[in-house]
């Protein structure tokens, strides 16, 4: 501890000298750009549109007008860098003189290279994408609102190599398999804040508002070495939008209705299956001041047994600019989730009706989740930025029996419960060391307290360091190496829930982890890129895989409190091409090992005596393949194709009859595709979804899920049309088109073919 | 430059078509069929239409039939009591929800013994979702039951009454004889008392 103690000091001793230093220069002489950004062909205004000062922290967004203004700017030569989605970047090269005004003009032209976009996930900071040494996608908020996304997680269902199962389970590039969700292998944020529950360490996916989205970004391999534990298959991270100027408002409200099941002896309802849901949201953005609020409620009957839910969420954000370098943002919400509870299918006889129900009794279950996140954002000069995160969050999850008879109350008590408050920090400075290299280092603390009738209370904390180098050499080649360092205690400090549990106040070993990366991105010429990286990552147990003492389908699940983190290394080369202005591919080649992958298994405690399910370090696997993403825009951008394919090829490494087999719960095969035809004010598009039959299912599973291994291809087709006016728009989307009878996860059917109807104004 | 962009891009059309194609013609999941059983009721099941929410009959909600003439011979009497609540409903739609408890006390005096066998069965039978009409006569329902085979009935519906007659079904007694019986329930359409527990006891056999 000591030692942590003084490696804080003198860390924080150093920045604070680079700091002082550097503000008294930054408060020297300095002048000030401004400047307009507009469409090059209809000479609109982009709003949103990114202002970057190479080799600088400075930096800013074009307003509604698609001005900006950037302040206290020492006199040099820069590097004016503007980008947008959707457009071809454009920099100039500007000398600033002190106590001088400079306005500059940008017109962007249109375009659909990849590569032009915007990310801030790979290394901490905003980057071009052409810049990044690994691979990364982007989920506009166009495609979320045209796809009528009622579920981030659905939003990338379209995303190559990701795969997002019932549950909110992500998996990127095979990290995972099929575990209900619980201890993901890919970490999501909130705005760069992590936004995993501290007890299953799954994601509160029903509590994110989906209006003000700017973008999911989506890194694919390990990132422990920036994010720490769970980025062992990749990172999400989801981007709120800055309110636009002035006070806006916007409703978007929409109903759908599930089709019947295919055959008649899957029909469980006489009803017709239907959602609906609204959401309204405020902005104002008046000088220094920005405020959002926005209220979502969403109901559903569900189109299986017990399935039906209502949720409702809230979010609200409040901005206030101090000055052009010093930024406070608070973002707070709430979210709730409340309805029936369905695991898994009955049988395939009865794929529709839920089969972890008791006879008698359906689980009704209630999920709650407060967030704040406080920030102050602060460049201190030109070469220094410093940010400073506060977490406060808590979620409780309750699940009650309620009898099947109709009209029969919940039961007052639960028997399953869990809450969870997490309260930590992190500190980020971003440091420019020369004009072409920039450091990224910080330290964050978390510390989580669950407490649970299924493993009472427990105790986790955690702490980081990481540091990060990005240096580019020759205007072409850009080299990144990073290291981070990660610690955590935990603990439980009473006595489980079953009469067996002999634990009491189990305190782990604390338990450290090193994670490094290395990445290469070379540009050889304009329209192509080739990028090299290779990263650790890791996963610490989740506190209900050490801790959980229960009993599920008539089997005890016992806690394993020496469980050990979870590692993992990937490789991957790839390639930007633009063939031409509008069309570009990307291809790459990625390569991952995993050791102490945790899963659950059944364990004999004796002869004659029942097995018991317990989680264990139990296999190493390696996973390789590639991904191809294409996109072309044709016929002057009114119509554009996408198209991604991801080949993964598992392999289980641990010692026994599984070795050489390929992992459970995996596609080897996954393709999307998407095509949009714009002709204003109407659009219509097509989507395609196939992911090929998994080969293999968990025997764990096969004792208590009927039918588990009734196994099929995933083809979903969907169909979107749109008419846009300025202040008005309407949907109608039919998912399913074909009513394919598939999986979302085994033994669980996906919907049938479904229809939505979707109408958004906003003034 | 154009003409390649092209010819990849129709390359890629018609990859996703061919995909389209088999999309629509695969169904993907499909219900597995359900194994065909020799319907071979004691008594003749007359069909009809179960449509409708039944509960059990309030003065004779189930009978007793015992198939195995011998075992009847070793016995001086034999009084069997029963009970049934709960209730069946069936749609129009071929859905339908059973949620019943039957239960049977057999009372048994052997040929000049004076002290009774006595034999009790508890039996729920559950289910719910699709339901299908067999040979007009015949329901295979989604239930479960504990004890006995109840997932195909024979039936007879009229507009205020509905009789099931169970498939010959064995049970074990005391691993010394296997007894083959079979059940007729006896339910009338619901009204709002008639959801209460109901009972008979009758002498099945008497010298």
């Amino acid at each position: 501890m000591r030692r942590w103690i003084l490696l804080s000091l003198s860390t924080a001793l150093f920045f604070s000298t680079a700091i002082a230093q550097e503000r008294h220069k930054g408060l020297t002489e300095t002048a000030r750009i401004t400047g307009q950004v507009t469409e090059a062909t209809s000479g609109k205004p982009i709003i949103g549109a990114n202002v970057l000062l190479r080799g600088t922290m400075l930096g800013a967004a074009t307003d509604s007008r698609g001005r900006f203004t950037l302040s206290h700017v020492p006199p040099s030569t820069y590097t004016v860098r503007v980008s947008a989605i959707g457009y071809k970047l454009e920099e100039k090269t500007i000398r600033v003189l002190p106590d001088v005004e400079i306005d500059l003009r940008f017109s962007l032209k249109e375009t659909v290279l990849l590569m032009d976009g915007i990310a801030v996930t790979a290394s901490r900071y905003q980057q071009s994408l052409e810049d990044i040494p690994v691979s990364l996608n982007l989920v506009p908020a166009q495609e979320i609102s045209e796809r009528n996304i009622t579920s981030l997680d659905h939003a990338l269902r379209y995303v190559p190599g990701v795969n997002a199962l019932e549950g909110g389970q992500i998996t990127i590039r095979g990290s995972s398999g099929f575990n209900f969700g619980m201890g993901s292998r890919v970490l999501v944020l909130l705005n760069g804040n992590p936004f995993m529950t501290g007890d299953n360490w799954d994601v509160s996916w029903y509590s994110i508002p989906f209006s003000n989205i700017k973008q999911i970004e989506v890194m694919k391999g390990s990132g422990s070495a920036l994010y720490g534990s769970s980025a062992m298959g990749g990172v999400i991270n989801i981007i709120t939008d800055e309110p636009e100027e002035g006070s806006h408002i916007d409703v978007r409200t929409y109903t759908g209705f599930y089709g019947r099941p295919s055959y008649s002896e899957w029909r469980w309802r006489d009803k017709t299956n239907h959602f609906e849901g609204t959401a309204v949201d405020l902005s104002t953005h008046l000088g220094p001041v920005s405020t959002f609020l926005s209220s979502n409620y969403q109901a559903t009957t569900g189109y299986r047994e017990n399935d039906d839910h209502r949720i409702f969420n809230f979010m609200a954000t409040l901005g206030y600019r101090f000055n052009a370098n010093l930024r406070f943002d608070l973002m707070t919400g709430y979210g709730r989730k409340k309805g029936g509870f369905f695991i898994y299918w009955q049988d395939l006889q009865n794929p529709y009706n839920n089969g972890s129900d008791s006879e008698d009794s359906h689980t009704r279950s209630t999920l709650k989740n407060t967030y704040a996140f406080p920030s102050i954002s602060y460049i201190l000069s030109n070469r220094i930025f410093l940010s400073l995160k506060g977490r406060f969050r808590n979620t409780k999850t309750e699940d009650h029996w309620q009898a099947k008879t109709e009209g029969a109350p919940e039961e007052a008590e639960a028997f399953r419960m869990s809450s969870v408050k997490t309260r930590g920090g992190e500190v980020q400075l971003n440091y420019q060391i020369n004009a072409q290299g920039i450091v990224v280092a910080g330290c964050d603390l978390q510390k989580d307290k669950v407490e649970s009738i299924q493993y009472d209370t427990c105790q986790v904390s955690k702490g980081s360091y990481y540091i990060q180098y990005e240096q580019r050499f020759w205007g072409k080649l850009k080299a990144t190496i990073g290291v981070r360092y990660d610690w955590e205690d935990a603990q439980e400090i009473s006595q489980g829930y079953s009469q067996e549990s002999t634990l009491q106040h189990v305190q782990i070993d604390p338990t450290g982890e090193l994670s490094r990366k290395l990445g290469l991105n070379l540009s050889p010429m304009q329209g192509t890129n080739i990028r090299f990286s290779m990263g650790e990552g890791f996963r610490t147990p989740a506190v209900v895989e050490r801790f959980v003492d229960t009993y599920t389908s008539g089997l005890r699940v016992a806690p394993n409190p020496d469980l050990k983190p979870e590692k993992s290394t990937s490789v991957e080369i790839g390639i930007k091409q633009a063939l031409t202005n509008s069309m570009n591919v990307d291809l790459a080649v990625f390569y991952n090992k995993y050791t102490n992958l945790i899963e659950p298994s059944l364990a004999s405690t004796g002869p004659g005596e029942n097995p018991i399910v317990q989680f264990d370090n139990v296999s190493k696997a390696r996973v390789q393949g590639l991904d191809l993403s294409y996109r072309t825009d044709w016929w002057s951008n009114l119509a554009s194709t996408r198209l991604g394919y991801t080949f993964i090829d598992t392999k289980d490494l641990s010692q026994g009859e599984d070795y050489g087999a390929s992992l459970k719960y995996r596609s080897k095969h996954t393709l999307y595709f998407a095509n949009d035809i714009t002709f204003n004010p109407l659009s219509f598009g097509i989507d395609l979804r196939y992911l090929s039959k998994i080969e293999r299912v968990d025997e764990y599973h096969k004792v208590y899920i009927k039918d588990i291994e009734e196994l099929v291809p995933t083809y979903v087709v969907a169909l979107r049309f749109g008419v846009s006016w300025e202040h008005f728009s309407v949907r109608l989307l039919v998912d399913n088109l074909f009513q394919y009878n598939y999986l979302t996860a085994p033994a669980n059917i996906g919907p049938p073919r479904t229809g939505v109807f979707q109408v958004n104004m906003n003034y | 430059m154009y003409r390649r962009h092209f010819k990849v891009l129709s390359r890629i059309k018609l990859f996703v078509f061919l995909v389209l194609l088999f999309a629509a013609c695969d169904k993907g999941l499909f219900p597995p069929e359900i194994p065909r059983i020799a319907l071979n009721f004691p008594i003749t099941p007359e069909g009809g239409d179960p449509t409708g929410a039944w509960v059990p009959h309030t003065t004779n909600p189930v009978d007793v039939g015992i198939l195995d003439e011998e075992i009847l011979s070793y016995l001086d009497s034999l009084v069997i009591n029963t009970e049934l609540s709960g209730e069946f409903f069936f749609s129009a739609a071929e859905s339908c929800f059973v949620h019943a408890f039957m239960t049977m006390h057999a009372l048994a005096y052997p040929q000049g013994i004076t002290t009774p066998i006595t034999y009790s069965i508890f039996d729920t039978i559950y289910g719910e979702g699709h339901y299908q009409v067999i040979d007009d006569v015949a329901l295979h329902l989604p239930v479960k039951s504990t004890n006995f085979r109840l997932d195909t009935l024979g039936f007879t519906a009229h507009q205020n009454d509905l009789n099931f007659i169970t498939l010959p079904n064995t049970f074990d007694y005391m691993g010394i004889m296997e007894i083959p019986l079979y059940f007729v329930f006896h339910l009338v359409r619901s009204n709002e008392k008639a959801l209460s527990k109901t009972e008979s006891t009758f002498h099945l056999y008497h010298k």
